[in-house]
This record gives structure tokens, sequence and C-alpha cells, in this order.
């Protein structure tokens, strides 16, 4: 009897689990179901076609490290998703040199202070064939600025007109930047006549490749979009995949799950560089590895002496070897025009950095081996660090900094953190880590504004409470200097000042790469960041 | 039976109370205030007396068993609140995680009852002899063997250098053998190793004895007389394990990139993402609890002459 | 018909004596396996007390410090000058396996400790005096076991940080529930044993009868039970860190060794390689030891 119920159980048991699968299956299905295939207007691109896909379509498999909840380029910082993805284009665009490039917009004028007046490219399209227009870009940019602080932030418009191709915009204010904020992804041009819904999963753009498919955080598919501008997109289909670690990406990759990936570690390049079955792209970003300072009067780093001692201690050559990259010369990467090669910067000198301690009072009055506050109390530094693209690089570095600082008696203890900005706004903190854009738009002002001006002031990120009355009127300057030359020398001079007064540990220009199999062609790493997959990487068999 | 199944129903509800409670309490140890958090998620930096105002709005200031009745009257009708990582509810977010994690898991435990019967069963046989020792030797290696670097090496070996399965799990065999293997190696330890003596204390049995001295086959002994009995005690262990499954999937899912419940969680770590920590423990705790009621009613209706605190031995003493 | 009978005596006799060899080869044979037993069990006692010493004074032989950098040695490979080769930035991977072993067991002993004494004495009191008392405690520990225990320790780790001590508070928590149920449910047999209630009868007072004559009786299982937690502790604790929820960098500790070794599984192997060998072969040290523990002290359960 027992015996008989217990194969009962152990076949229900058995079932249960296989059920157990089953039932996954067709939780499957009905995501599937409510993925959003192809957006209205265009031709049926579903997901279901992917297995009647004809033998000489061109596909590629990509891996991003991040993949956004939702695709609408005003949220957030979504647009530099689309952007990567080569769906969304802005009116111009960066080069390698960070100058500015036409793109929707082929001509513009600066007519006087307050106005700006651009002509939108003939015959260019939206993804579904829709012409674009001045209106259309008007209404885009209008919804951008209406959604998002940073875009309201970045072009400070007063009004918009559009007649046939031609956007005129103008200014509350002279804003120089104006011109270069407008690469900055956020200005995706949107078709912004479809519903907000279709915006969130399809949105329909201008760019070489369009949303056939997408899956919040995990994966995008893309379509060559048929009414692309610019010539014929190099690719039929793209499937990108979300792997947000670093090393998984380099073993995606090496595993052949994948075609083409960007953000490698120094170290994990290693593995394809002289190999003939891989390319490295790589260059030096606009990127600067930072570890911020608070200049609170809570933090001890508040005086000048100690962040130029500690500005000596930190040995940036080596960092650079460390987790690859050059080594920072101040605020803004080499990568930029903004003439570092004219100013003075910090180099390794522990002697220097110690003798500076000795002087300003920062002695080793209990023999411990660490030195004390200048009224003898305990001084330990907090370095917040928190993990940037699953990137072992902020750990290294902390590591690093703790070290060097420890070789002049300074003791700094390390937190690793997943929550940074509750830290950040709470000011609990004397360092904290940053991997930071220095010229998210190719040009000086933005980021030297949102940073280190407008203490308190919502929209910027100075989180350091740094105030420096000659960095307020270098930025005053800047508003009016419609001169690119003379606005990259303000920049080198704000560069200066606060390398004067120690203001930053600027530690090392971050390299960016992109790594491909050798299948994969034209992948170059562009210099800006929210650049990757272009109308030109194709395939070769 | 049904006077026990009452019993034991009463006492899940009993146990359900306290699971809530203390998972509610835990939430009460954030750093963070709720109410801070709001405007802090929209970009704002409240005034004192905003605040103040917030929280008596919320019902931040009642005491906190009013809070916490509150609050599982909500979670009963499924409202588990809203992850602030995915701006979904809770319980959308965990539904479409879950099954992940439930095929992973099944996939494993089915693994490891495939592998640890026969190795059990053939070590109880050959007891003392060379196949006994390697598969106790190897047992104990599965134990202590950490699954999180068993699985990196995994990883390496067939997906990266051999090419055979892949690095970033997909919902498809290539995908799904590395992460179960990886999380069913130190529970076919565990499980070949009980397995293994339940077979020799029933093979001691004078029933044995008798059965061979009538001369049916051994075979026939091992599977129809012997199997059966010996079954007992490994099931308790299978309602045990999910407990170890399930926190396991939390490393395996994250090394794998499976996108699972597990997976989530450790994300939602990272971004402070309180209300899904929450409801992730909430369901992990129900899902525990439930199966190891169904495991008792299961010994109850084969047996019930098995009393619960026997079961509570088999359980301490895994 | 006599011979027949005296046959049969003989089979008797003769079958008795077969009976009274097998015994004697038997108990002999006992003896054999006892003693092997006994000192199987030594050796793996001996073999874990080479391991806690390595973790107690390993850090004397250690030929670096483990926090010195040297970022021109860093990622190098196993030498003269470095067994064990070096990590990320430049320390010496053996230097910090051997302090490592120092923080992990540290960690490790101070859970056991807290999870063994509460456990044992609320399951001893609560076995002992029953009633409500022990209702309650039982349906506390009945919530505490719907946890298991990761997802508990994730769970505290989640709302109040990252943190080695949340993670050994949080993994402590559920964990003596286990003592607490074993303890409780042999001094609820011992109470009524005989010795036990004519040492009532003697006058001897509750602390006395527990101390004395409970506590001993459970105290084997107790250990039996301890050894073998160290591993499953352990493994629990790296998993954990593994995760980046408990230790902190710079601190040398094994699990954590793990999680910033992944990054170089395939270009430094040498960095996760030991540490996860150290981890391995300490939690099979503990688990053959508890083993063997129980074979010796608990030799009619198992086999």
């Amino acid at each position: 009897m027992r015996r008989k119920q217990v194969i009962v159980f152990t076949a229900m048991l058995m079932s249960l689990a296989l059920a157990g699968c089953g039932g996954q299956t067709s939780a499957d299905s009905s995501q599937n179901g409510s993925k959003n295939s192809a957006q209205s207007g265009s031709e049926n691109v579903g997901a279901g076609d992917s297995e009647s896909a004809s033998e000489n379509e061109k596909t590629m498999r990509v891996a991003f490290f991040w993949i956004s909840a939702d695709l609408d380029p005003a949220n957030d910082y979504n647009a530099w998703v689309t952007s990567r993805l080569g769906v969304g284009e802005t009116l111009v665009r960066l080069n390698d040199e960070l100058k500015i490039e036409p793109c929707l917009a082929d001509e513009w004028e600066n007519v006087d202070e307050l106005t700006w007046r651009f002509h939108i490219r003939e015959g260019a399209m939206f993804s579904n064939g829709t012409p674009v227009t001045a209106q259309a870009c008007r209404a885009s940019l209008e919804r951008a600025i209406s959604m998002n602080d940073r875009a309201s932030e970045y072009l400070k418009v007063e009004s918009m007109e559009a007649d046939g191709q031609e956007l005129t915009i103008r200014t509350s204010e002279p804003n120089a930047g104006l011109l270069s904020n407008l690469v900055e992804p956020v200005f995706d041009i949107v078709d912004a006549t479809q519903s907000e819904d279709q915006i969130k999963t399809a949105p329909v753009c201008t760019g070489p490749y369009k949303i056939a498919d997408f899956r919040s955080e995990q994966s995008v598919e893309l379509v060559k979009n048929e009414n692309y501008w610019d010539g014929e997109p190099g690719l039929d289909r793209i499937e990108v995949t979300q792997i947000a670690d670093s090393d998984a990406r380099a073993m995606a990759l090496q595993s052949g799950e994948i075609d083409l990936t960007n953000t490698i570690d120094q170290t994990s390049t290693t593995l394809f560089e002289n190999n003939p079955d891989y390319q490295v792209s790589s260059i030096i970003s606009p990127r600067v590895n930072v570890a911020y300072m608070n200049h609170a009067q809570s933090s001890p780093l508040h005086d000048v002496e100690l962040r130029k001692a500690v500005s000596y201690a930190v040995n940036r050559e080596a960092y650079a070897e460390l987790i690859g990259g050059s080594p920072a010369h101040g605020l803004y990467s080499d990568a930029t025009p903004f003439g570092n090669e004219t100013i003075y910067s910090f180099s390794y000198d522990k002697d220097q950095a110690e003798q500076i301690l000795d002087q300003a009072g920062y002695r080793d009055v209990d023999g411990d081996g660490i030195r004390e506050m200048t009224d003898g109390s305990q001084m330990t530094l907090h370095y917040l660090q928190a993990a940037d693209h699953g990137s072992a690089d902020s750990a290294i570095l902390a590591q690093a900094v703790q070290s060097d600082l420890k070789a002049v008696g300074i003791d700094m203890e390390i937190l690793s953190v997943e929550n940074l900005s509750e830290y950040q706004s709470q000011g609990n903190f004397d360092f904290y880590t940053g991997n930071d854009n220095s010229a998210p738009t190719g040009d000086p002002q933005l980021w030297l504004e949102t940073m280190y001006t407008g203490l308190g002031v919502s929209g910027k990120k100075n989180l350091t409470s740094f105030q420096d009355d000659k960095i307020d009127e270098i930025v005053a300057q800047m508003n009016q200097t419609f001169d690119q030359e003379a606005r990259y020398r303000l920049a080198s001079e704000a560069s200066q000042e606060l390398n004067e007064t120690a203001a930053n540990l600027y530690l090392t220009n971050s390299y960016l790469n992109m790594v491909s199999s050798a299948r994969v062609k034209q992948a170059v790493q562009p210099v800006a960041d929210y650049y990757f997959i272009t109308k030109d990487i194709t395939v070769e068999e | 039976m049904a006077k026990y199944t009452a019993k034991r129903l009463f006492q899940l509800i009993v146990v359900l109370f306290g699971v809530t409670f203390l998972t509610f309490m835990i939430t009460q140890m954030t750093p963070s205030d709720p109410a801070e958090m709001k405007y802090v998620s929209m970009g704002m930096m409240p005034s004192p007396e905003l605040l103040e105002q917030t929280r008596q709005e919320m019902g931040l200031n009642d005491p906190i068993l009013v809070q916490y009745g509150r609050w599982l009257i909500h979670a009963l009708r499924g409202d588990l609140g809203v992850s602030s990582k995915f701006s979904e509810p809770v319980l959308t977010q965990m539904m479409k995680k879950l099954p992940y994690t439930l095929e992973l898991a099944g996939v494993a435990m089915i693994l490891v009852i495939a592998v640890s019967f026969p190795l059990g069963i053939l070590s109880a046989v050959k007891k003392n002899r060379v196949a006994d020792i390697l598969i106790r030797f190897f047992s104990f290696f599965g134990i202590s063997m950490p699954n999180f670097w068993m699985a990196l090496l995994l990883m390496y070996v067939f997906a990266v250098r051999l090419k055979w399965f892949r690095v970033v799990s997909t919902n498809d065999l290539r995908g799904i053998v590395l992460p179960a293997v990886a999380l069913s190696i130190s529970m076919i330890g565990s499980y070949t190793r009980q397995i293994r003596t339940a077979f020799l204390e029933e093979l001691s049995q004078p029933y044995v004895t008798g059965a061979r001295a009538r001369g049916i086959p051994e075979p026939v002994i091992l599977l129809c007389h012997v199997l059966p009995n010996a079954i007992f005690p490994v099931v308790t262990l299978i309602g045990l394990s999910v407990g170890q499954l399930l926190g396991g999937t939390a490393i395996i899912e994250t090394i794998f990139s499976w996108q699972g419940i597990g997976n989530m969680v450790v994300e939602a770590i990272r971004v402070r993402d309180y209300p899904l920590i929450q409801g992730y423990v909430i369901w992990m705790a129900v899902i525990y609890v439930v199966v190891n009621l169904l495991v008792d009613l299961f010994y109850q209706f084969c047996d019930p002459k098995i009393r619960l605190n026997q079961i509570n031995q088999i359980r301490i003493k895994r | 018909m006599k011979s027949n009978k005296d046959k049969s005596d003989e089979d008797k006799d003769g079958m008795k004596r077969v009976g009274r060899e097998a015994k004697e080869r038997m108990s002999s044979q006992m003896e054999n396996r006892k003693k092997r037993k006994n000192i199987r069990c030594a050796c793996f006692a001996l073999l874990a007390l080479g391991i806690v010493s390595v973790a107690f004074w390993g850090y004397r032989f250690a030929p670096y410090d483990p926090l010195e950098t040297n970022f021109t040695q860093k990622l190098m490979p196993p030498s003269m000058a470095h067994p064990f080769g070096t990590d990320n930035v430049g320390r010496d991977v053996l230097s910090r396996v051997l302090c490592g072993a120092g923080n992990s067991f540290k960690l490790v002993f101070l859970m056991l400790a807290i999870v063994v004494v509460i456990g044992t004495a609320v399951g001893i009191i609560s076995g002992y005096f029953g009633g409500i008392l022990d209702t309650v405690l039982m349906r506390i520990t009945d919530i505490l076991l719907a946890f298991p225990d990761t997802i508990f320790a994730i769970a505290i780790v989640g709302m109040i940080g990252p943190g080695l001590l949340h993670t050994v508070v949080a993994l402590a928590f559920v964990w003596w529930t286990k003592y607490a149920r074993m303890a409780r449910g042999m001094t609820a047999v011992i109470r009524n044993q005989d010795y036990v209630i004519q040492a009532q009868f003697g006058g001897v007072r509750t602390p006395g009868i527990l101390l004395r004559y409970v506590l001993p009786n459970i105290l084997p299982q107790v250990i039996v039970m301890t050894a073998l937690d160290v591993g499953g502790m352990m493994l629990s604790l790296a998993g954990l860190s593994f995760l980046g929820l408990a230790s902190q960098p710079p601190a040398p500790e094994w699990g954590y060794m793990l999680y910033e070794g992944k990054s170089y599984l395939q270009t430094a192997p040498w960095i996760m390689i030991f540490a996860g060998l150290a981890i391995f072969l300490t939690v099979m040290v503990f688990n053959l030891l508890g083993d063997s523990l129980r074979d010796v002290l608990d030799p009619k359960e198992w086999e």
C-alpha cells in the first residue's frame, strides 16, 4: 500500500518539476506576446520573422553594459542608449576631435547673442517614412525640454519657431554653449506624434537602425532603417544584449556569443590584442577618473594644504599603468582640445607631500605611523567607492590611492557603496569616486558649470561644497564668449585655478575600447562615448 | 489526517504572520526615511515642515503595529509596493522573474535526483569497496566546493574554452546546463551521502534478509523493497533543499546573468530598492514554508505513524 | 532416532561454537573498526587544528604585508619571490591568503560561538521546562526557520547595507535555531530519564541538573554539529562576500579575494585559484572532521 503511494508521489514530484519547466515556456510565450513588436507605420518586423531570416542577411550580436528601462530619449539618460544603438540622432553631432559636425541640421547660423537658426536637411526621414521638418524637430526638442531638467538647463530656450526646414531657437539669456549642447543625445529627434507608450518602447527616430523589439534592461533587436538619409546601413539586423559585467562581456566575446562589445577592462584586452580572431579599437576618452574631495567644513579636506599634500602623494602614472589610460592633468581629459598642455599640474612627489603635511601641522603625535589632525585628534579619511559599469577599475584606484596615502602617513578607509548618491546628498564622505565625462558635449562650459558652480542649486551636481569666485567669473564669461578658441582659453584658465586650489584628485584619463571578432568591420571606438553603433559597421564572412 | 492538516495549517498561518512581521521589522531598520526618499527621488530637497507633514500623511508617525497592520492588508491584496528601480509593482516584477528561477531550480533538482540516487545506491551496495570509497570522496568534494568558484571554473572551461555552453545564459539548453550544474553539485554530494545512509539502514533490516533468503533477485529487492522505504528521509531533504536552492540562485544567477529573481535581488540591493528586497524575502519564505508543509503532509499521508517530531529530527540532522 | 538426536545436539553445539567464534571475531572487528575510526578522527582533528593555527598565527609567516601594494609587480605569476603570485595592485597573494585565513575564521568562530551558546541554552530551557515557554520558543524558531539562511542574510544586508558584521549577525540570527531544535529534542528525552528524576528527588537544584546531567549528554551532538557547521558557515560567508555584500576592501578575506580575482580568471587565474583552494580545503577538512566525529561519538545513528 505504502509503496504504491510513494511511487505515485514520486511520479507527482517529477511531473511537478516538469510542469515547472512547462510553466516557464508558457510564461515566456506570454512575455513574447506582451513584447512590443514594430512600431506603427513601418512594415512589420516582429520577433516572429527571425527564423525566416534569409541566408545572406547580415546580422551581428552586440553586448552593451547598460540598456535602459525604457527607450524614451527624453527620459533620464535613456537617450545615451538610443544614441549608442544607432537609433537616435541629434541636429548636430561631435566628431573625434570633439568638434561640431552637421547631422540632421546641415547648416546653422548664430544670428545674434540670443538667436540661432538651423536648416534641417532636405530629404531626412524618420524611420517610418515621415519627413523630418523643422516643426517635427521643434516638437521633439520641446518635448525633451519639458520632460528633462538637463535638457532645459542646456538650452535655456525662450521660444522656438519652425518654418519649412528652418528652425529658429531664441534663448532667454546668451547661451554660447547652445550649439555644442545640442549634441547631447537627450536632444535626439524623435517623432513626437507617436503615443507616449510607443516612444517608451519603440521610439521612431532617424538613425540607421530602428527598434524591432525591446525588453527592458535586457535586450534590443534592431533592424535596418530603409529610410535612412545617409546611405545604406551596413547590417540588416543587430541583436543587442545587456551584459553589465565587464568580464562576462569579454568571455561572451571569446565564447562566440557576441561579435562586438565595448569597455572591456584593461587587463582583459590583452586577451584580444595581437590575436587575429579579434580586433581592439582603443582611444583616450574625455572621461576622467576623479577622486572628488569634500570641501565642506565637516571634512578635513576643506584645508587646501591637506588637499595639496594628497595631490602630490598620488602616483597618477602608476595608476594609468594599473587600469589603462593616461595620467590626468586636470579637470579636462587630455582627449579634449581645452589646452591641457598649457597648465601646471601635480605630479607624484612624496617628499613634497610629506613636507606640506609637516608644515601644515599634520604630524604623527602618538607615534603609530599615522598622522593626526592639526589639533592632535585622529584623522581617517573616508573614500566612497562605487562600481562603475561592472568594471573593477574604481575599486583598484581606491586601493591604490589608499596605499599611496598610507605611504605619507594618512589613514584612509574605503567604503564600497552601491548607493553613492545617498551618501553624496548627505555629504557623508571625504572622497568619492567618479568616472566622468569632462566634455559631455564637446564644450568646456557644461562640465565646469555643473560640478563647480551653483552650490546648492538643483540641477547642478556640485556635491563637494565647492565654491570659488574665480570659477564663477569664468563661467559667467563663458556665457558671453561665442568664439571657440576664446572659450578653450577660458577652460584652461579654469583648469589652472582648480589645480592651484587642489580642488580634486584628477587621477587618470580613461581609455575607451571596442572589441570585436574578426568578422566585424569598421568598428571604431568614437571619442564621444554616447556613440557606438554606426551606419558603417558591417560584417564580412 | 484532517485534524493533523488543520493543525499544520494553523501553524502555517502563525509562521506566516511571524515571517511577515519580521520582514516588516527588518524594513524598519533601513537608514533612509521613506518620506525623504519620496522627495529625493523626485529631485527635491524638502523642508523639515513638509517632511513632517508627509510623514503624517504616509502614516509614518503611527505606532509600529498599526503600520504593520496596514502594510499587511496591502500585502494580502498582493500590493507589495512599487519597485523604485523598475518603477513597476513589486508583484509584477516578481512574477516576471520567478519562472526563470523556478526553472533553474527545477532543472537543478532533477539533476540532483537523477545523479545522486544511482550513486547513493551504488555506494551503499558496494559498501567499503572501491566504488563506494570513490563516490564518498567525490561527494565530500562536492559538498566542500564553493559553488561560485565552481561556477566560474565551469564557465571558463566549458563556455570560454570549449564553447559548448553560453557565458550569458539564455533560456535554452545551452544556457541552462552550466548554472544548473553549478547549483546542483553540492546538493548532489549531500544527497548521495544521505541516500547511501538511508539504504544501508534499510539493507540491515530483517525483511531484506528474508527476501534474500527467499531467493528474490537483488535488483528487485533494491528497487521494489528498499527504495520505497529509503526514499522517506530523502523527501524531507528535498523540502529543506528548496531553501538552499533558492538561496544559491542569488549567486549563481549573478554569475551566469540568468534573468531570475536571485539576480534581481542582488541588483535591488545595489540600488537600495527596498520594496523589491522586501517582496523577495517574503516570497522566498512563503515558498519555503509551503513546500515544507507539503512535505510534512506527504509524510502524514503515506504513514500517519511518522510524527512531526521525527521529521524535525531528520531536519535537524541534515 | 538416537543418532539423529545426537546429531542435532552436535549441530547445536557446533552452531553455538560457530556463533561464539563469530561473535568474538565480530567484536574484535568492531574493536578494530572503532580504533580505525578514532585514528581517522584524530588525523582530521590534527589537520583542522593545523588550519586553525594558520588562521591565528599565519600572518607571522606571511612574507609580505598583505596590504602593501606594489604597482610595478602587479599580476605576477607564481614565482620564488611570490609563491602564489601577486594580485591586481601588486599585493602578495600568499600573504593575503594567510592573513585572510584569520579574518575568515574569526568571523566563523564568532558566529559559531553566538549560535551554539544561544541555541543550546534556548533548546535546553525549552525542552526541560516545556509548557507555554516551549511552545513560544518553538514557534519563534519555526518562523526563523522559514528563512533560508542566505536569503535572510540578503534581506538584512539589503536593508541596512553591506558589511561583515551585518552579515555575521544576519546569519547568526537564523542559524541558532538549528541548535535550539536539536538541544530541545534531546533534552525532552533526557528529562524523563531515571537519573534526572532521581536527581530531582535528591534535591539537586534545576541549574545543577541542567549543567550536570542534561548538558553533558547533549554535548557530543552539539560538538558534531559545530564541526560540520564550520564548513557551511564558511561557504555562506564566502558566498556573500563574493556578491560584494560582506567584506570591504582592502582587508584580505577569502570570499572577497575571489570576488576581486574573478576579473582575472583568464589573465591571472592564481588570484582566485589559491583563495578558492583555501576555502575548499578548509571546508573539506572540517566536513571530514565532523563526519568522523559523528562516527566516533554517535556510532549507532549512522551506518
